[in-house]
């Protein structure tokens, strides 16, 4: 598209409008006050917190189904040749590995610093 | 006066120093000030808004790729910001204004060559203010910052088409209004 070169003359002429002596004072100091946002990076991304939480998931189904009625545990199951004997006498297996799992996912959500509510900053 | 290019103090912020900022204020403060002012036709508002503007830059620099001009992300947010500004305030934008004439006068350029340079710069203002916001925003960075039509359309979000169309229409409308005025003085001086 051509220029008006009478419009050109006019709008340079006529300059820019210029803000107060100390808007650049203005401006800094308010971005002194706002702290500078950083890009929110978790320490465990998506998949990787997606996968813990399947494996916990899956302890938990696997504990719930080889301690249940029938009083069968983990090391007794043919496929699993794993064995989770503890010698802790007072807690049942489902209670050891929820706890056990709870405890993992806590401390992945910790140390991942994701928490449930917050957000990236794009 | 900057001393290195915007890439340099760009970095800079990023890295986390803040008085850097400071150099990019004072590059853009006047175009991104008058950018306001002929979006929201008022110093007092147009300053705030371009406060807030370049608070905005900054907080969002992180999100600065640099595969546009750092001017034209600057005139970006002005737009946006300034557009937002004027939902708030439930201003009516009439888009609609009808020009009937399009002949390009030379008689008003005639007309305003022989006013003083106050009364020329005053007219010119008046003509500003009589077109659409967008339009007026439009027209200074087409005029002045010498910008493209496709700069422009990437800044306000419209089609080139539409850019140059409104440009079109400015630049009639500016014309109209100036011998609206320039006759309007004639009258004074009989």
């Amino acid at each position: 598209m051509e220029k008006d070169r009478n419009i050109e003359r006019l709008i340079r002429d006529n300059g820019l409008a210029q803000p107060g002596t100390d808007f650049t004072e203005r401006v800094m100091r308010s971005v002194n006050q706002s702290a500078l946002r950083s890009h929110y990076r978790p320490l465990i991304g998506r998949f990787g917190r997606i996968l813990i939480l399947v494996l916990i998931a899956a302890i938990l189904v696997i504990s719930f189904v080889y301690t249940g009625s029938n009083g069968q545990d983990a090391s007794q199951a043919e496929w699993l040749q794993l064995d989770f004997r503890f010698s802790l006498p007072d807690l049942g297996g489902t209670l050891l590995y929820g706890a056990l799992a709870g405890g993992v996912a806590i401390m992945l959500l910790v140390l991942s610093d994701a928490g449930w509510g917050k957000k990236s900053v794009v | 006066m900057q001393d290195h290019p915007d890439a340099y103090y760009i970095g800079r912020v990023k890295q986390g120093e803040k008085n850097a900022f400071a150099p990019l204020v004072d590059a853009y403060k006047n175009m991104v000030f008058t950018l306001c002012v002929r979006m929201l036709g008022d110093e007092v508002d147009a300053e705030e808004a371009a406060q807030e503007v370049f608070i905005k830059v900054f907080n969002s620099i992180n999100s600065y790729r640099e595969k546009s001009k750092f001017s034209t992300w600057v005139y970006r947010i002005t737009y946006n910001h300034c557009i937002s500004v004027i939902r708030k305030k439930i201003r009516v934008i009439d888009l609609a204004d009808e020009v009937p004439d399009d002949r390009v006068d030379e008689g008003v350029m005639d007309g305003l060559d022989r006013l003083r340079d106050e009364e020329r710069a005053h007219y010119v203002q008046k003509a500003l203010e009589a077109i659409p916001e967008t339009d007026a925003f439009m027209v200074t960075l087409f005029y002045y910052e010498g910008l493209d039509l496709e700069e422009i359309a990437r800044i306000t979000g419209y089609s080139s088409g539409n850019v140059r169309t409104r440009l079109h229409r400015a630049r009639k409308k500016i014309y109209e209004v100036l011998k609206g005025l320039l006759h309007k003085e004639i009258k004074n001086i009989l």
